[in-house]
């Protein structure tokens, strides 16, 4: 168990920033999501909080004790990789048994711990095997068996799910969660795949070219993303984007040539983006003053839901999610209801979000 | 009818490649065999009895058991060195990914290049200057000069198969440095320790002309040498020479059998998602 906080952490490789300065705190027992895009930093990350880098600047502190000069091995954390890294030559029992066999426990106890470890994953009935004779799923289960044998402070997951088929992945996904709630340890979870971010976390550190972008609940950062980037990259499909225009001082805002009163002021007046999630536009019934005509591009029926692409007058395209039972066809007319209440805005410019003024 | 053809064509072609091959290693055991009276005769023929002297002369009347102890200690302690320092030097260039590493390898293996007649009497000036001249030592070093480039070299490549994953999640276990090297990396580069073992054991078992220049006693001797030297003044001991070198020959057969079976491909299938 253990709380870890980052002190303007930082790896170089050579030239190249792998992972600019950040400053980040993970609350004991915390389930925390790093999310980015491949090569964003969040391996590196990984790497650096489990000893097996050193970083360029910064400090690690485990439980307020700085875990810089620890090697792996005296940092107490479990690594669980995304190739799963199983020994080859060793039994499923022996690559569990690993982590207390190299520190010289005592056999009966290491036997009565792998028993316990293999009855929580269900793998009791693997114990002798190889894992060349192990499906994906089952390897998995097996490198989540040598993490939790050691009872570590942190484990540490590299996209652990990222070579499962989707039915078992979304499976490994909830016992995940249930094996968080069991073990109650800080879980550090490193991976691309936004949907795995949402449903896993308490909190998702969003990180992009090895720099921290945002932290928060995963509600946070769907609902107030901190620029277009995770907008968009956050939620399937992300968010629309629409050019509009702030006007008296920042609480009427112009867009598609309607004008929408605001509820708070926004920023300065001029030249924004307004950010809108797929489900917070509507299909209106009919034309009335307010709502934005439109005409449909493609329909995706998912079943519980549509997706339908639409393009407005002013040529931006947007995407709406409804659950209504429409019969809609590509180039209907349409109308819709905007509801900028729940909207973001962003600068346009830097594309982060404009900050709420007086 | 055409399948019968195919398939006897094909086993004739076989049989004259393995008489090729072994042809000459036969002809060399039937001479072992043969009594001194027809061993030159020619046409060569088939013994009409068969004669163990030669075998039980090469061990009585030379002192052949001391020359093979010699060969053995110089063949394994050069392969023994050769793998210890290989398999630190092959882990250290296939998981550090440091600057300059394929030019560290070139340069490796460029050592190996050099003729063994071009060092052979800067070699034997050195060696006598140090007092080394008819000792293991003067064989086995110059003995790894060569082959120890070639294990590096085959050891790299075998552990960089091996995925560096594995080497992390051994430090993550709780192994050191080196705990993670005996206990993951040099169990998987198995096959690779096996392949460059037999290739340096038999390099250094034949090796003649270092062995010739760098030896003067039975104290250091090695087999190719003492062979050579069988032949006396008025007469060639055919019969011992062959009786000899089918005796020599056995080690390498019994070598290769043993490590052929430890050589299994696809060790490695498993640990990574396959």
């Amino acid at each position: 168990m253990a709380e870890i906080k980052l002190k303007s952490l930082s790896k170089k490789f050579g030239k190249t920033d792998a992972l600019h300065p950040l400053d980040l705190e993970i609350r004991d027992g915390e389930f925390m999501t790093i999310l980015g895009p491949s090569g964003c930093g969040k391996s590196t990350l990984l790497n650096l909080l489990a000893g097996l880098e050193a970083p360029t600047t910064g400090d690690i502190l485990f439980d307020g004790e700085s875990v810089i000069e620890l090697s792996p091995k005296q940092r107490d954390v479990a690594f669980v990789f995304q190739s799963y890294a199983l020994y080859p030559h060793k039994s499923v029992y022996d690559n569990i048994a690993f982590p207390l066999a190299v520190v010289k426990t005592d056999k009966k106890e290491i036997d009565k711990q792998v028993h316990q470890v293999a009855q929580l994953l269900e793998i009791e009935n693997l114990l002798e095997r190889r894992p060349k004779e192990l499906s994906g799923g089952q390897r998995q289960r097996v490198a989540l068996g040598r993490a939790i044998i050691r009872r570590p402070r942190v484990f540490l997951f590299d996209e652990p799910l990222s070579n499962l088929d989707a039915q078992l992945r979304t499976q490994m996904r909830t016992e995940l969660k249930k094996l968080h709630r069991k073990l109650k340890t800080t879980f550090i979870y490193v991976t691309h795949d936004q949907t795995e971010a949402m449903s896993l976390a308490d909190t998702i550190a969003i990180l992009r070219d090895g720099n921290l972008l945002q932290t928060g609940t995963p509600e946070k950062i769907y609902k107030e993303p901190a620029n277009m980037f995770i907008g968009s990259f956050i939620g399937n499909p992300g968010m629309n984007f629409v050019n509009a225009e702030l006007i008296e001082n920042g609480a009427k805002v112009k867009l598609e040539n309607r004008i929408f009163e605001l509820s708070l002021i926004v920023g300065k007046p001029g030249e924004i983006m307004a950010g809108l999630r797929p489900e917070y536009i509507q299909i209106a019934d009919e034309k009335h003053p307010g709502t934005i005509p439109a005409r449909v591009e493609v329909v995706e029926h998912l079943g519980s839901e549509a997706l339908i692409e639409v393009t407005t007058r002013n040529n931006s395209t947007l995407i709406i999610r409804t659950a209504q039972e429409l019969d809609l066809s590509m180039n209907d007319e349409i109308s819709l209801n905007l509801d900028l209440s729940k909207a973001s805005f962003f600068d346009k410019s830097t594309g982060s979000n404009l900050p709420i003024g007086e | 009818m055409n399948r019968w053809v195919r398939r006897s064509g094909f086993y004739l072609g076989l049989s004259i490649l393995c008489f090729w091959l072994a042809g000459p290693v036969i002809w060399q055991f039937i001479t072992s065999l043969k009594s001194n009276a027809i061993l030159t005769s020619l046409p060569p023929v088939l013994p009409d009895k068969i004669v163990f002297s030669h075998y039980t002369n090469v061990f009585t009347e030379r002192p052949f058991a001391r020359i093979i102890l010699n060969s053995f200690i110089v063949a394994s302690c050069t392969t023994i060195y050769c793998l210890a320092i290989g398999l630190l030097a092959g882990t250290s260039l296939s998981i550090l990914k440091f600057k300059w590493r394929k030019t560290f390898l070139a340069i490796v293996l460029s050592v190996s290049m050099f003729p063994p007649i071009a060092t052979v009497s800067p070699l034997y000036l050195i060696i006598r200057a140090i007092g080394l001249r008819d000792t293991y030592l003067a064989l086995i070093f110059p003995y790894a000069t060569f082959a120890l480039p070639l294990s590096i070299w085959i050891l790299t490549n075998f552990i960089a198969e091996i995925p560096s994953e594995l080497y992390k999640a051994a430090r993550i276990d709780g192994c050191s440095p080196m705990q993670a090297l005996f206990k993951v990396i040099f169990p998987l580069a198995a096959p690779g320790v096996f392949t460059c073992a037999i290739l340096v054991f038999i390099f250094a078992w034949n090796e003649f002309l270092y062995a010739l220049t760098f030896t003067t006693t039975t104290n250091s001797r090695t087999i190719p040498v003492a062979i050579a030297l069988f032949p006396g003044l008025h007469e060639v001991p055919w019969g011992e020479i062959a009786a000899a070198s089918i005796i020599v020959t056995l080690p390498l057969v019994v070598l290769v059998f043993f490590a052929q079976k430890r050589i299994i491909s696809g060790l490695t299938a498993g640990s990574i998602k396959g």
